[in-house]
């Protein structure tokens, strides 16, 4: 602990500096006039903390690299230390096993969590694998009062905590990135865009397709190079085993947090800790959860159309937890192009799909696209064209869609047409297209682009350089809210048992 | 006309006599022993069992039914009835007359039930508007009927055709002909209902989507229509509208109806069930000259023993990616079919063990290959599923599709078989499948109960 009040007393002239340098750029690239508030940061005390860590100690020189903090560095801390924040650690700061690369220049000064069995372990992990010398703090309000040095928060706590939290860490001066959904409740997060208006810090929401380099070739190929003609239909799912249907709680009871601990912070139970996505007043349920990604999608790919009505269907009745297991909806929007219709389900009860467990499927007059976020090598994603325009006797269409084909074979945005290895098509019955043996329902085109990193990689390195003033965000504050409309809303049209129509001013902060 | 007078009063009484001997037969049900006789040749080369068929409505669907016919041993067309006598009925008669067949045609099916005093059964391919006069008037005939499904496009026609089967005590035969085809019965005898295979099935996805291609608006040779007085005589007010007749209110149901109501009726029967409640979502997006909703996504709930069952289903008229099929998808494993032959498969949830019992009494084969195993074994999130296991289905269907379902029917008329898809279900799946139209205009859950099913 001396070790860390020394440092940051070094840190803190550099500091300052640093963090208006920073600011002023990104001010500078989101082209605003003006800098909003003043620089936090008076020089205070830091009292020994309270939670104690027994990860061993690095050697001094080990230490250098965060003396010699570069311009920037930024230091960020950690909120909610469960499952999905590994995620996020290791995209940050890279997996040595996997030889995978982290975000130069990170620097994770605090952790936070309630439980202290989480606590203790991601600490050690940082300081042991990463020499990063994080204090560990039990509450986030104790953690922003002592910490001064801090640039960015990353909230990975549960949903019904993202509000609060990320209101106290913006008013705090800190850039934050924030799980979704953005909150289980809309006045939340209204809050939370507000707030970050008014103090003029990044807020960005983890939706981290938006920034998945082969989401943004996809979104090019349908709304730039129109490669699917008009699209009039989204299918997308999540369907999970039931196996896979709950987090289980520690073996070793003995580091549970007992029932004052829990109840301190609002939980009845370690399992509503842990499985805070299956209760109401927590999360949003797995379509809250799992939908809210893939909903966010349609939008973005329609050309950033939000939805005009939601008709959905859905119940608990399987594992009768308050969150509905099962949920279906279907979203109608108004683009250009005319209605699209959009279906969504998630399932807790079964893991087959019609092309694998997750993906969006978008589907146009001429061609199909097929994007999952989890790829392989063989299996990247694919558009297909649909057979007729190849034998088509309009020759000035068959001409105009080839030319948009061929353009985007040339750009290696899409490769040439394909073969579906065999593997693939016994997969899941994608050859079923073909109602006429040995005949091809459509022509393959795989997608070219790739991602080598892990997947939340590029929307934290965006969120990064948005504060080094390189990048604007890709999912701001604003984008998270009209998502999280969209997605809450099925809920409440579910209990309705009617069509839930969507008005202009619903989306708007 | 005269020609066929004079052949009907020829065969009148030998007609009466041999279908009082096939409806008897039918009466004592299945399992009968046919005497010898019986497949003794009558005195007009007649084998006793032969029965004496009308087609009613001879276009793309009456055509497709007849062609299987074909292949069904004692099946004689006697009639074909067609209001497009310069097309449709031309070219039926013609090719049955090349397979032997010596028929009349008729452009009104009054007079071809007036005149024609031979025939055991009609088979009904005309527009759905038409199905209840047409199948009710059959069936007081004292034919036996096939009748296309939809059974009717309104309620009160399908009640009408339910009600004359039972007055008339005549056998019905709806056209869902997945009903009857051997792949479909192993999956439901053996693979649901015995085997257990899916666990409880908690979802159902299924769909007809189709490319713009495939949607096209029929035409028709110009040389050769059907006059004005004739077409306005028989509903239509013109040919454009005589071609395309299932985009028209009033004639017929749009594609949720024409293609959905195949798959839907699967959905009931695999369930053993009838829906509760429906939400729908459709428009006229894309063929804005239609009346009916190109466009439909529907999603149903099912109430059973089980628990909740919810499933959707989409047609869709300008994309055809996945094609057609129905999955049927428990806790312990997906059954993805479709009426499309060899595209079906059963997938085994990763936490069930494996299923070497059921390949080994020939329920399921090994598939030829294995599912792709994941590469990387990457972590993508902490809610991450693991692939499941595939198998594949081991019975063939070899014939034409419908081929089997007229066979139950015929079956059923030589006594040898009870009809798979009797006025009864064709009702009950109407009811399910016209909602969505209702369910798309009210814009909210609309709910079935028991009794709209009776």
């Amino acid at each position: 602990m001396e070790n860390k009040v020394r440092k940051s007393s070094i840190g803190e002239n550099k500091e300052v500096t640093r963090r208006k340098f920073m600011r002023d750029s990104a001010m500078v690239a989101a082209g605003l006039g003006s800098v909003i508030g003043g620089c936090k940061g008076k020089e205070e005390e830091k009292e020994p903390n309270t939670v104690e860590s027994d990860a061993p100690k690095t050697p001094e020189k080990e230490e250098d690299p965060q003396v010699a903090k570069k311009v920037d560095d930024i230091n960020v801390a950690l909120i909610g230390l469960g499952v999905q924040c590994e995620r996020l650690m290791e995209a940050i700061l890279g997996k040595k096993t996997d030889h995978q690369k982290g975000i130069e220049g990170i620097r994770f000064k605090a952790v936070c969590d309630i439980f202290p069995y989480r606590l203790k372990r991601i600490s050690g992990q940082l300081k042991r694998g990463y020499k990063h010398d994080a204090n560990p703090y039990e509450s986030y309000e104790e953690m922003l009062d002592k910490e001064k040095d801090l640039q960015a928060a990353i909230i990975v706590t549960p949903d019904w905590l993202h509000a609060p939290m990320t209101i106290a860490c913006l008013e705090a001066g800190l850039h934050v990135y924030c799980e979704k959904e953005m909150s289980n409740n809309l006045e939340d997060a209204k809050k939370m865009v507000q707030t970050a208006k008014r103090t003029g810090k990044y807020l960005q929401i983890g939706h981290q397709r938006r920034s998945n380099p082969r989401y943004q070739v996809a979104e090019k190929l349908i709304r730039e190079h129109k490669l699917l003609g008009k699209v009039k239909n989204i299918n997308a799912q999540w369907n999970r085993s039931v196996e896979k249907h709950k987090v289980l709680l520690p073996v070793n009871k003995k580091i549970w947090m007992d029932k004052a601990a829990l109840e301190q912070y609002g939980y009845g139970s370690m399992d509503e800790l842990k499985n805070w996505r299956w209760y109401k007043k927590f999360g949003g349920g797995p379509l809250g959860d799992l939908g809210s990604h893939q909903i966010d999608i349609f939008s973005w790919f329609l050309g950033d159309v939000k939805p005009t009505s939601v008709l959905a269907s859905g119940g608990n009745d399987y594992y009768k937890y308050e969150h509905n297991e099962n949920v279906m909806a279907i979203y109608e929007y108004e683009t250009e192009q005319g209605s699209v219709r959009a279906f969504y389900q998630v399932l807790n009860t079964t893991g087959w799909g019609t092309y694998g467990t997750y993906y969006e499927t978008f589907m146009g007059d001429v061609g199909t696209l097929l994007i999952a976020e989890y790829a392989t090598e063989k299996n990247n994603g694919w558009v297909f064209l649909e057979r007729y325009i190849k034998e088509t006797d309009d020759a000035v269409l068959k001409s105009a869609v080839l030319k948009r084909w061929n353009d985007c074979i040339r750009k290696k945005l899409i490769g040439g047409e394909y073969e579906m290895p065999e593997e693939i098509k016994d997969g899941s019955i994608l050859k079923i297209g073909a109602s006429i043996p040995g005949r091809k329902a459509f022509h393959y085109h795989p997608l070219l682009r790739k991602l080598t990193k892990p997947v939340h990689q590029p929307h934290l390195e965006n969120f990064f350089d948005a504060i080094r003033g390189k990048a604007e965000l890709n999912c701001p504050g604003e984008v998270g809210y009209e998502t999280a409309v969209a997605v809450l809303k099925a809920n409440e049209a579910i209990e309705e048992g009617k069509k839930l129509n969507f008005k202009p001013e619903d989306f708007k902060v | 006309m005269e020609f066929t007078v004079a052949m009907s009063n020829q065969k009148t009484k030998k007609g009466i006599d041999r279908r009082s001997f096939l409806r008897s037969t039918a009466a004592a049900g299945a399992g009968l022993v046919l005497s010898p006789m019986v497949s003794e040749q009558t005195a007009s080369g007649k084998k006793a069992d032969d029965i004496n068929v009308a087609l009613l409505g001879a276009g793309a669907q009456g055509q497709v039914l007849m062609t299987a016919c074909l292949k069904i041993p004692g099946i004689r067309f006697k009639a074909v009835c067609d209001i497009w006598t310069a097309y449709n009925q031309r070219r039926v008669s013609r090719l049955l007359d090349r397979y032997g067949h010596k028929l009349n045609t008729y452009e009104d099916y009054q007079e071809m039930l007036d005149k024609e005093k031979d025939l055991d059964a009609v088979i009904v391919a005309t527009p759905d508007f038409w199905h209840a006069d047409h199948a009710v008037a059959c069936l007081k005939a004292g034919l036996h009927v096939y009748c296309e499904k939809e059974m009717s496009n309104t309620l009160a026609g399908a009640r009408r055709i339910v009600q004359a089967a039972k007055e008339t005590d005549k056998l019905l035969q709806i056209g869902h002909q997945r009903r009857s085809n051997p792949r479909y019965i192993h999956c439901y005898e053996k693979l649901i209902k015995e085997a257990k295979l899916l666990g409880r099935i908690t979802t159902i996805n299924g769909q007809w989507n189709r490319s713009k291609a495939a949607c096209q608006d029929l035409l028709w040779p110009k040389k050769a229509p059907i006059d004005q007085a004739t077409l306005e005589k028989y509903g239509f007010k013109s040919m454009e509208q005589f071609r395309n007749w299932r985009w028209y209110k009033g004639l017929g149901g749009g594609p949720i109806v024409d293609l959905g109501s195949h798959q839907i009726d699967i959905y009931s029967w695999f369930l053993d069930a009838n829906p509760k409640s429906i939400v729908a979502s459709g428009g006229i997006d894309y063929w804005k000259e239609h009346e009916w909703y190109d466009n439909v996504m529907a999603i149903y709930e099912y109430e059973t023993k089980q628990g909740t069952i919810r499933a959707f289903y989409q047609t869709i008229t300008t994309n055809s990616s996945q094609g057609y099929f129905e999955s049927f998808m428990g806790d312990e494993g997906t059954l993805a079919i479709s009426e499309a032959s060899g595209r079906s498969a059963v997938y085994r949830e990763p936490s069930v063990p494996e299923w070497d019992k059921w390949v080994k009494l020939k329920y399921l084969s090994e598939s030829a290959r294995k599912q792709e195993k994941s590469e990387s074994g990457a972590v993508l999130d902490v809610r991450e599923t693991v692939p499941v296991a595939k198998y594949d289905l081991p019975v063939r269907m070899d014939k034409p599709y419908h081929q089997p379902h007229l066979e139950n029917f015929f079956d059923a008329i030589r006594g040898k078989a009870e009809l798979n898809c009797p006025a009864k279900v064709g009702y009950e799946t109407a009811v399910t499948v016209l909602k969505v139209n209702e369910a798309v205009e009210t814009a909210r859950k609309l709910e079935f109960k028991p009794e709209d099913f009776a």
